[in-house]
């Protein structure tokens, strides 16, 4: 690997002190590897220098195309993939001795202190059938993080009825098998699995992507009434607009593995500084049957990360792209408060929101 | 929200769920044949090998002077035509055939020896230290001349049945034990090749090919003929078995390799390793409890595979020899022309082999059908 991919960009989101996780600079690189030997050709750039923040208590959106790399740099916070390069800082209250936070880069943990944060993040994932391991019972699956952790007592049973209860099941689910229920109910069980170690970060890898419309409903507003009651800060994978929008404080919306710009929700909706953003707010459809759209419809393909254009990596397919737009990458930067963008030309263009 | 609590007698109730293993009993149920297979199995398991000495009406090697004695009839309409409702056997009367010089023996009338239930017999020692002396079934008498062969004599003299039975034990258990640790051998092995993947996966895969390539017969030869010649016949009993799954685990461990590949990539895995799971829970907790119904499948189709491996060695001298006695080792003493000629009833071990073979594929079948109770439903 080069040098200058190696090179992290530090300078973007500084942020109060005020956040739970604040993540700079995050880098996963695959390796291509090809023939007999195992000769690393190339890089697939899955996620590539990312940057965002996320508050105690509030819920940042992360939104792009398939392929983007939205949910590599999910998993790469919690270190189910290594990331390649970056800072994931974290505050932990497990391991500080006194109680309140210590501000901790997940990156330098030992193995022994990153299993420790572990019950502070947990996951959501998207698929509800693959999520539950079908050999085990509800009751089983949802104490795991208990039992991992030497966390499960004679009191526990209890604790995960009134959490099955909490997410919407019956205490009798607790001895039946995932393939008793329905998507939208195995959904709630992995709901409950997360929150088994009362986290203060749950990351949710699109949890109502894999649900029919009705049961998304649901269970966003599950997960919005657990953020309530729990005081939980979500880190909110999809690329549903309407989704990402009903539920996020604050959006980021990758493309190509890097954080083209990131606001919070309305701001970002109403008033998109990232040509990439206006053309995605284009295409949300509205409930209005005498709207008539103006879709943008973009040319080109989605660029390929392991072969980026040079530049911006919006530029091909980018109606306002200059000369500067093809030369240099453009740097993730603060233009208005809490209002970050990566364009050369947000400055200058007019940007039609939803 | 309703504060929850549940009694006992109320999960119990509220248990209506089905697990997977219930659910697979269930349609094994349904699988007439693979039932009958089954039940001849724990038969033929529970009554050779645990209750061998009890079963059997002879000592393995009491012999008599009834040497080579063909199978006797049990009747109950003697030659007077009279019916009794006790089954009683004639006593061997020793003839010499002329015309091929042989020594022979023939049903004397006159003699009649009661058949009956739990009788006194050979004592032994069940499971090695339980003293008894109750058969199942013998002559009651106390003729030291009386003598009931089942199924004829063997050149020593003893009850060939009873050889049978005993013979049974080491078979069937090499079979299970031997499949046993293959089981654990190639679920271990393969879990671990195919959860790390990279150079342990390449050097366990490359282990396997490397035994499945060698010709399976010269390598059985090769170790068998490792074991010292001056160890006692148990350990070479065991070390056979020892043999057995070492040569027989690469199969196994390449089907439990592709089956955690695919299993590695599903949510639930990356769930438990978010969650902090260590690379042992993860196998054994999730992985390989996924693989079980592929490999109890694999494993009991292949049981027959391993009997028939310790009979074949044993019959070419190779695995067990006397005085331990296998189903091999007495179609080793039956494999002479003379034998087929003038005592055929020493074949008599071949419908046992035959019989355990295809209840073990009966059984296996069913099971493969019924482990995957969620398709066809």
């Amino acid at each position: 690997m080069t040098e200058a991919a190696m090179a992290t960009n530090m300078k973007t989101p500084s942020a109060d002190d005020n956040y739970v996780l604040r993540v700079r600079g995050l880098k996963k690189f695959f390796p291509i590897q090809k023939g007999l030997l195992r000769r690393t050709v190339g890089y697939v750039r899955a996620v590539d220098d990312v940057s965002f923040y996320v508050r105690d208590g509030e819920t940042l959106g992360l939104v792009g195309e398939s392929g983007c790399g939205k949910t590599t740099a999910g998993r790469s916070i919690l270190r189910l993939y290594e990331p390649t390069a970056g800072e994931i800082m974290f505050k932990s209250r497990v391991l500080s001795q006194d109680g309140t936070s210590k501000t901790v880069n997940l990156m330098d943990l030992k193995p022994t202190e990153m299993k420790l944060v572990r019950q502070e993040i947990s996951m959501v994932f998207q698929d509800p059938v693959n999520s539950l391991n079908p050999r085990m019972t509800v009751g089983d699956i949802v104490a795991e993080p208990m039992v991992i952790h030497g966390k499960y007592g004679p009191d526990s049973e209890q604790v995960i009825i009134s959490l099955l209860e909490r997410v919407g099941l019956r205490p009798d689910h607790l001895r039946r098998y995932p393939h008793e229920f329905s998507g939208g109910q195995r959904q709630r069980i992995g709901i409950a699995r997360a929150l088994s170690l009362n986290p203060r970060l749950v990351i949710c890898d699109e949890p109502v992507s894999a649900l029919d419309v009705s049961i998304q409903a649901q269970t966003l507003n599950l997960l919005e009434d657990l953020q309530a009651d729990l005081n939980l800060a979500y880190v909110f994978v999809a690329h549903d607009l309407s989704v990402v929008q009903h539920i996020s404080d604050r959006v980021a919306v990758m493309y190509v593995g890097k954080v083209a710009e990131m606001a919070l929700s309305d701001e970002l909706y109403n008033h998109p500084l990232h040509p990439y953003t206006e053309a995605l707010m284009s295409s949300v459809p509205k409930p209005d049957p005498k709207y008539q759209s103006e879709r943008i419809v973009m040319q080109g393909e989605v660029a390929d990360p392991s072969n980026p254009p040079k530049g911006c990596y919006f530029n091909p397919r980018c109606r306002y792209a200059v000369d500067v737009c093809r030369e240099k990458t453009p740097e993730f930067r603060e233009l208005r408060p809490d209002h970050f963008v990566a364009c050369h030309r947000a400055e200058e263009l007019k940007l039609r929101g939803v | 929200m309703a504060t929850a609590t549940l009694s006992p007698a109320d999960k119990k109730a509220k248990q209506v769920s089905q697990s997977y293993w219930s659910l697979v009993w269930w349609k094994f149920k349904k699988n007439r044949i693979a039932v009958i297979g089954g039940i001849i199995l724990l038969t033929m398991y529970v009554l050779i090998c645990l209750f061998a000495e009890f079963v059997a009406p002879y000592d393995l090697e009491r012999r008599s002077s009834y040497t080579e004695a063909p199978p006797i009839t049990i009747r109950f309409i003697d030659d007077q035509g009279k019916f009794s409702i006790q089954p009683f056997v004639y006593q061997y009367e020793r003839k010499v055939d002329q015309a091929i010089r042989r020594r022979t023996f023939v049903e004397n009338p006159a003699v009649k020896y009661p058949v009956s239930l739990f009788v006194k017999g050979d004592s032994y020692k069940l499971w090695g230290f339980i003293p008894g002396d109750i058969h199942l079934f013998g002559l009651k008498t106390d003729d030291p001349k009386a003598a009931m062969f089942l199924m004829g004599s063997d050149s020593a003299g003893r009850d060939y049945f009873s050889r049978i039975i005993y013979g049974g034990r080491l078979s069937l258990l090499i079979g299970l034990i031997g499949q046993i640790l293959t089981l654990v051998l190639g679920s271990v092995l393969g879990a671990i090749s195919g959860y790390y993947g990279g150079a342990v996966d390449m050097f366990v895969q490359r282990f396997t090919e490397f035994l499945a390539a060698f010709p399976d017969i010269p390598l059985f030869m090769a170790l068998a003929a490792a074991i010292p010649q001056y160890f006692s016949p148990i350990i070479v009993y065991f070390m056979l078995t020892l043999i057995l799954a070492l040569v027989r685990w690469g199969g196994l461990a390449r089907q439990v390799r592709g089956l955690i590949l695919s299993l590695r990539e599903r949510e639930y895995v990356l769930a438990a390793k978010s969650a902090g799971a260590s690379d042992s829970r993860i196998m054994f907790r999730h992985l390989l409890p996924g693989t079980m119904s592929h490999v109890i499948v694999i494993a009991t189709l292949s049981i027959p595979g391993m009997i028939l491996a310790e009979t074949s060695l044993s019959w070419l001298g190779l695995g067990l020899r006397p005085p331990l006695t296998s189903w091999g080792v007495l179609l080793q003493e039956a494999a002479t022309v003379y034998a087929i000629r003038f005592a055929p009833w020493l074949l008599w071990t071949v419908p046992f082999i035959i019989l355990v073979i295809l209840a073990f594929n009966m059984l296996g079948d069913g099971l493969r059908d019924a482990l995957d109770p969620y398709g066809g439903r």
